[in-house]
C-alpha cells in the first residue's frame, strides 16, 4: 500500500491524504493547475520540499535507496523523457546494469518485457523512430524492467490517437498486482479504467471515489464527468448525442439549455 | 610547432572548460565552488590572450620562482583563456538539455555523476559540436600569438623568412594558406564527427 498523509508542497497542494492500494487503478482527477502533476512528481520524489509522509509499506519513501526506491515507484512522465541517444534497448537496459545486472541479463529482461508490449521488433530502433503511441510503451517497458510495485502515469493519454489509447487501456489491465496511479483529465478514458478515484481542486483533496459507492451526479465528481461528456457532444456531434442529452439525468444539468441556445444570457 | 601548441592548449582547455562548464551548469550547483569558477571563467575571458601570455610568461615565473618554457607558456595561457569560453560553452549546452532528462534518469535510479555520463553529456555533445569547432579554430589561429615570446611557430617562421628574403607578399599569403588549410582540415573533421554522432541519419 502506498499512502500519502497531510503532503503539502509550497502553495501548489495543501494537506493531501490519500492511498494507493495494490492490484487498482486509482485515479487522480482535476482541471489543469489542480495539483494532480504536483502530487505524482512528490510521490516519484521529484518535488523534495514537501512536508508531510509518503509512505511504502509504512517506510518513508524519502528514506530508500535508489534501488528500493525504483522497485517501489516507477514512473512514466507525460512528455515520455525517453533519452534520445540510445535505442529503445539501452533506455530500458542501462538503469538494470547501473543495478548491478550483466549486460545480457539486462538485455533479456528488457526483451521479454519489450515483447509483452508488443515492442520487441522496435527494440534496436532510437526513439525519434517510434510514433507517439510506442514511445509511450517504450517507457511503460522501461518503468516496468525495474519491476515496481506501483507505477505512476502522468497525464497518459494526451498524446495518444483513440486507437492507442484503446491499447494502453489493455496494458494497464495486464497489469497483474501493480498499484497504478493515474492523473489525468481525459474522462472518457478515466471512465473506462475507474477503480477508485480523488477529486482535486486548488491544490486540495475535494472528493474521493473508493469503487464502492455510487457516483452521485450532485458530487463533484459526478459533475466533472458529466461536464466533459457534454462538452465533447457539444463540440463534435454524434450519433450518440442524441442519446446521451436525451438522458434525464444530462437533461437536467447542463445538455439541454446550451443545446438549444436556451443559455441565461438569453 | 603550431599544431603542437594548438593540441596542447586544446587539451588543458576542453579538460578544464568541461569541468568547470559542468560545475556552473544550473542542475550540479555547488555553494561558494560554483560562483568561484563562474569568476574564474569571468576572468580568462575578459583578460586578452595577449595580456595572460604577458603574465603567465613574465610574471608568474618571478612571483613564484620557477622558470617556464616559451611553449609551456604559450599552452598554459591559451589553454587557461580557451577553457573560459568551453566553460560557458559546456554550460549553455548543458542548461538546454530539457530538465525532464534529468528527472527520467533520476527516477530509474541513476545517481547525479551516472546521469551526467549516461544521458547529459552525450546529448549534449551533440549540441555543442559546432561551438567547439569554432573555439579550436579560434585556437588555432590564437597561436600567431604566441610568437611574441619567442615561440617559433608558422606565423614567427614567416616573419623570419620575410626579414631575410625581403619578399612579404607570397610569403604572408602562404602562411594565411598555411592556416586556411589547417582551419579547413578542423572543419571537416568536427563536420564528419557531427555527422557520425547525429540522431538522424541523413
Amino acid at each position: 500500500m502506498l499512502k500519502v498523509k497531510q503532503l503539502s508542497l509550497r502553495q501548489i497542494i495543501k494537506e493531501i491524504s490519500l492511498e494507493v492500494p495494490e492490484e487498482k487503478i486509482t485515479l487522480l482527477l482535476g482541471k489543469s493547475g489542480s495539483g494532480k502533476t504536483s502530487l505524482l512528481r512528490c510521490i516519484a520524489q521529484l518535488e523534495k520540499e514537501y512536508t508531510g509522509d509518503i509512505l511504502y509499506d509504512n517506510q518513508p519513501l524519502s528514506s530508500l535507496t535508489a534501488q528500493e526506491r525504483c522497485q517501489a515507484i516507477g514512473f512514466v512522465p507525460q512528455f515520455f523523457a525517453l533519452f534520445p541517444h540510445m535505442t529503445i534497448l539501452e533506455n530500458c537496459a542501462k538503469s538494470l546494469q547501473l543495478l548491478g545486472e550483466s549486460k545480457e541479463s539486462a538485455y533479456e529482461k528488457v526483451r521479454k518485457t519489450l515483447d509483452s508490449l508488443d515492442m520487441g521488433k522496435f527494440a534496436d530502433r532510437k526513439p525519434h523512430q517510434l510514433s507517439g503511441g510506442q514511445q509511450q510503451r517504450a517507457v511503460i517497458a522501461r518503468a516496468l524492467v525495474l519491476n515496481p510495485a506501483f507505477l505512476l502515469f502522468d497525464e497518459p493519454t494526451s498524446a495518444l490517437d483513440p486507437e492507442n489509447t484503446k491499447l494502453f487501456i489493455e496494458i494497464l489491465r495486464s497489469f497483474k498486482g501493480k498499484g497504478i496511479l493515474i492523473a489525468t483529465q481525459d474522462m472518457t478514458f478515466a471512465e473506462q479504467v475507474l477503480d477508485r478515484a480523488y477529486f482535486l481542486e486548488n491544490g486540495c483533496l475535494i472528493e474521493e471515489y473508493d469503487g464502492t459507492q455510487s457516483l452521485p451526479l450532485e458530487s463533484k465528481l459526478g459533475r466533472f464527468f458529466d461536464k466533459e461528456l457534454v462538452k465533447k457532444y457539444l463540440v463534435s456531434p454524434s450519433r450518440e448525442l442524441d442519446e446521451r442529452v436525451n438522458s434525464p439525468i444530462l437533461q437536467q444539468d447542463y445538455a439541454v439549455p446550451r443545446l438549444h441556445g436556451d443559455n441565461t444570457r438569453d | 610547432m603550431t599544431i603542437q601548441v594548438m593540441l596542447g592548449a586544446a587539451a588543458l582547455s576542453f579538460t578544464i572548460g568541461l569541468v568547470m562548464g559542468i560545475l556552473s551548469c544550473n542542475r550540479l550547483k555547488i555553494p561558494i565552488l560554483s560562483p568561484l569558477v563562474e569568476a574564474i571563467a569571468f576572468v580568462y575571458r575578459a583578460v586578452p590572450f595577449y595580456v595572460q601570455l604577458l603574465i603567465v610568461y613574465f610574471v608568474l615565473p618571478d612571483l613564484l620562482g620557477f622558470n617556464l618554457e616559451p611553449f609551456s607558456a604559450s599552452v598554459i595561457s591559451l589553454g587557461m583563456c580557451s577553457a573560459g569560453y568551453v566553460c560557458q560553452i559546456v554550460r549553455g549546452g548543458l542548461n538546454a538539455i530539457p530538465i525532464a532528462q534529468w528527472e527520467a534518469a533520476y527516477v530509474l535510479g541513476y545517481n547525479n555523476l551516472n546521469s551526467l555520463k549516461i544521458v547529459i553529456l552525450p546529448q549534449m555533445l551533440r549540441h555543442v559540436l559546432p561551438a567547439f569547432n569554432n573555439e579550436l579554430d579560434s585556437l588555432l589561429k590564437s597561436t600567431a600569438v604566441v610568437s611574441s615570446i619567442g615561440m617559433l611557430e608558422l606565423t614567427r617562421m614567416g616573419m623570419n623568412i620575410v626579414s631575410r628574403e625581403m619578399e612579404p607578399v607570397p610569403i604572408y599569403l602562404t602562411v594565411a594558406l598555411f592556416y586556411l588549410g589547417m582551419s579547413a582540415l578542423l572543419n571537416s573533421a568536427a563536420r564528419l564527427i557531427e555527422k557520425r554522432i547525429s540522431y538522424v541519419k541523413s
